[in-house]
């Protein structure tokens, strides 16, 4: 094999991650009474200045994904791999020295900021802590300011003092002060305006053109996971249900949760396609406390048979870089 | 023609303080026809709430009034009617969904008890018969095991089941005309898709209008008739949905929809629009838009703002087409 036809190495890689919250009864005696399989045996990589989207509907596990990875909470089974080391259960000074590489940016900036501190002391404070001098961390957040497209100048506001766009920003430079590698996005996006919100997206784009950054774009607007992704995975009640070359999960979904998800997007570019073969599925969300056996999609699936109550269906290629868990498709 | 079922001219809301009058919502003018299906879009805070509570006679008196203009319901107006009758109005011809149905619906009460309650605020009837209706009015939006999910307290009941409940509400007194704001903002795609199906259908076989507000073109795009586009409390663009979305005329509609990424095809960066809404008070006089604005001109400052026609029921609130439609002249 020629060192030409090497995949590039993986920035990140997961094994079968799962996360798995105990359901605790009584407040006394409390007694644990089952847990939620939040995630399930998930797998997937990202390399080095792509991004992978994560989308499903509420409640389907994608913020735990975000956090696990960025270890703010613990796996319960499963590998994380960074580099190609396992930083599953790393902790103390192993973590601290990792946390540079991983950040976070979430959905809320005004509940992730400070309200009382300064946005050039909540920028600084991930260099504080690794000791940069003073002279060093202004230096830095006035750079870091002109980055994200706001004004050194706003460096002594508070973030009550910046409209949600602008705090968004704020949450951007903060995460970018370390330098990091891989970013997980939580929603970054959604609380914004619209037109808003196209800026930022715009600015994350160039941001990892830029600096070669790595991004989790955890959204629930499918279009907006298309336009900054590289691949998407697409989650439904912990687990990944398809995952894969975004051109080709948009263009042909394999499973059909995901066929269903697309065919209930609005889309604007296509006033002509109003009412013409959308596809309503019926049903509510089952409880993620008690999931339905086997698959997971079968209570609202239009295409279930009788062995998908029963036999849980695992991932299987559908096509080159695309990967779906349906009995169909075996 | 007939008249139309509502009629909205020149409304204004301000907010009242102690020292001084804030305009929230100035000028706005539209109809809405029988079975038409109206989208409202714009971003937060653009006056969309306020347009919608003041066709019901439900703005928040005495902070928010609106001080000029008419509502006409069926030729009535609305905005000077009497208490009695705007009961009346609200429920049995107008009904109303809100955003967030928790905070509209009575959470120590089942669900059937408040539509039973509805009902009997508005017509005369027997409880049995009033339950019997409630059922009927749950089957009708979809509820499976209506009858048991009638005695299930609101808690109980999923985000999509509970605003199928407000939607069972609102439209128990087959009210000719549904405002709905916002009612699918809190809910996953799967479940919002169901929800405007059913709206949608509900106007089909009703022939009830329906108000549709919302910040998400999209939905507009697939559902409503006509749409108007607001921004900083004024209508900056009003056209049947197609002629909206294929040619859009004023620079704030054309940013909106560039900066929205299409599903259909890959586009390398957004358009965006600089900087942000600005807030009531702060509003710049003449054109709103024109502190973001790419095409602004000189004279756009100045230019007394009023919505320009530009084609069969479609205009928009810009200079440039006034020129436009002038050269052509
Ligand atoms: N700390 C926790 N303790 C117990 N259960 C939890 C905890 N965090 C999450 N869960 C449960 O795990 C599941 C997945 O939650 P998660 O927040 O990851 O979903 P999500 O896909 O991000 O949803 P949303 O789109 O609403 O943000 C949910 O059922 C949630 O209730
Ligand atoms: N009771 C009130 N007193 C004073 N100002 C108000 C009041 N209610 C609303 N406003 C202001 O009026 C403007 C329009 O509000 P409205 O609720 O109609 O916006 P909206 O378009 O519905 O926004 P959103 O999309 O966020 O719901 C906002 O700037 C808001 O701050
Ligand atoms: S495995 Fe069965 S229930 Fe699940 S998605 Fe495939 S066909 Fe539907
Ligand atoms: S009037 Fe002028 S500033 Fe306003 S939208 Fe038109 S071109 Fe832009
Ligand atoms: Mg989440
Ligand atoms: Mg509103």
């Amino acid at each position: 094999m020629s060192i030409e036809n090497v995949a590039p190495p993986d920035l990140i890689r997961v094994d079968n991650l799962s996360k798995h919250f105990p359901i605790t009864r009584g407040t006394l005696f409390r007694r644990e009474t089952g847990a939620v399989k939040a995630v399930d045996r998930v797998s997937f990589s990202v390399s080095p200045g792509k991004t992978l989207g994560l989308v499903g509907e509420s409640g389907c596990g994608k913020s735990t994904v975000g956090r696990l990875l960025v270890r703010l909470i613990n796996a319960s089974d499963g590998t994380i791999w960074m580099d190609g080391t396992d930083i599953t259960n790393i902790s103390g000074s192993d973590l601290f020295r990792r946390r540079r590489d991983l950040q976070f940016v979430f959905q809320d900036p005004m509940s992730s900021l400070n309200p009382r501190a300064r946005v050039d002391s909540i920028i600084a404070e991930p260099l504080i802590v690794r000791g940069s001098e003073a002279a060093a961390c202004r230096h830095r957040v006035a750079e870091l300011l002109e980055l994200v497209g706001l004004s050194p100048s706003h460096a002594r506001r508070f973030p009550h003092e910046f409209s949600g766009g602008q705090r968004q920003r704020v949450g951007i430079a903060r995460a970018l002060a370390t330098n990091p590698r891989f970013i997980v996005c939580d929603e970054a996006v959604s609380a914004l305006d619209v037109s808003v919100q196209a800026q930022i997206i715009n600015l994350l784009k160039r941001l990892q053109s830029e600096m070669g950054l790595s991004y989790l774009f955890v959204a629930h607007d499918l279009s907006v996971v298309k336009h900054i992704s590289d691949e998407v995975a697409v989650m439904y009640l912990g687990r990944i249900v398809e995952i894969g070359d975004k051109h080709k999960v948009y263009a042909r979904p394999a499973h059909p949760y995901t066929q269903a998800l697309l065919s209930a997007v609005p889309r604007h570019g296509s006033v002509a396609r109003r009412g013409a073969g959308r596809q309503v599925l019926t049903g509510e969300l089952p409880n993620p406390i008690n999931p339905p056996g086997g698959c997971p999609f079968h209570t609202r699936c239009p295409q279930a048979m009788p062995r998908c109550a029963i036999e849980r269906p695992e991932l299987v290629h559908v096509a080159n870089g695309q990967q779906a868990a349906c009995h169909l498709l075996e | 023609m007939a008249s139309p079922l509502l009629s909205v001219e020149a409304l204004r809301v301000v907010a009242e303080t102690r020292y001084r009058q804030n305009l929230l919502v100035e000028d706005i003018s539209f109809d809405v026809r029988a079975g038409e299906f109206v989208g409202i879009v714009g971003e937060s805070g653009c006056g969309k709430s306020l347009t919608a509570l003041s066709l019901m006679g439900l703005l928040p008196k005495p902070a928010v009034r609106a001080s000029h203009g008419k509502v006409l319901f069926e030729n009535r107006n609305v905005l000077s009617m009497p208490a009695r009758d705007l009961h009346h109005l609200r429920g049995n011809e107008i009904g109303m969904i809100f955003q967030d149905p928790m905070s509209a619906l009575n959470p120590v009460q089942t669900v059937g008890q408040q539509i039973v309650e509805t009902i009997l605020l508005h017509e005369s009837m027997s409880r049995d018969a009033a339950w019997q209706r409630t059922i009927d009015v749950l089957k009708e939006v979809n509820i499976p095991a209506s009858e048991e999910r009638a005695r299930a307290y609101p808690h109980q009941l999923s985000g999509g089941m509970r605003q199928r409940v407000m939607i069972a509400m609102a439209i128990v007194c087959r009210p000719k005309l549904l405002v709905a704001d916002e009612p699918t903002t809190a809910l996953d795609v799967t479940i919002q898709a169901q929800i405007l199906e059913l709206l949608d259908q509900l106007r089909r076989e009703r022939g009830m209008a329906l108000v549709l507000i919302t910040h998400d073109l999209g939905l507009v795009a697939e559902y409503a008739d006509r749409v108007l586009v607001m921004y900083s409390g004024r209508i900056v663009e009003q056209a049947p949905v197609a002629d909206l979305f294929t040619r859009p005329q004023h620079p704030y509609t054309r940013g909106l929809l560039g900066s929205v990424p299409p599903l259909d095809e890959d586009v390398e960066e957004l358009i965006t629009i600089e900087g942000q809404p600005p807030t009531p008070g702060a509003w710049p006089s003449g054109c709103r838009f024109l502190p973001r604005c790419r095409e602004q001109q000189v004279g756009c400052a100045s230019w007394p703002v009023r919505l320009v026609p530009f084609h069969e029921d479609h205009a928009a609130a810009c200079m440039l087409l006034e020129r436009e439609t002038a050269d052509v002249d």
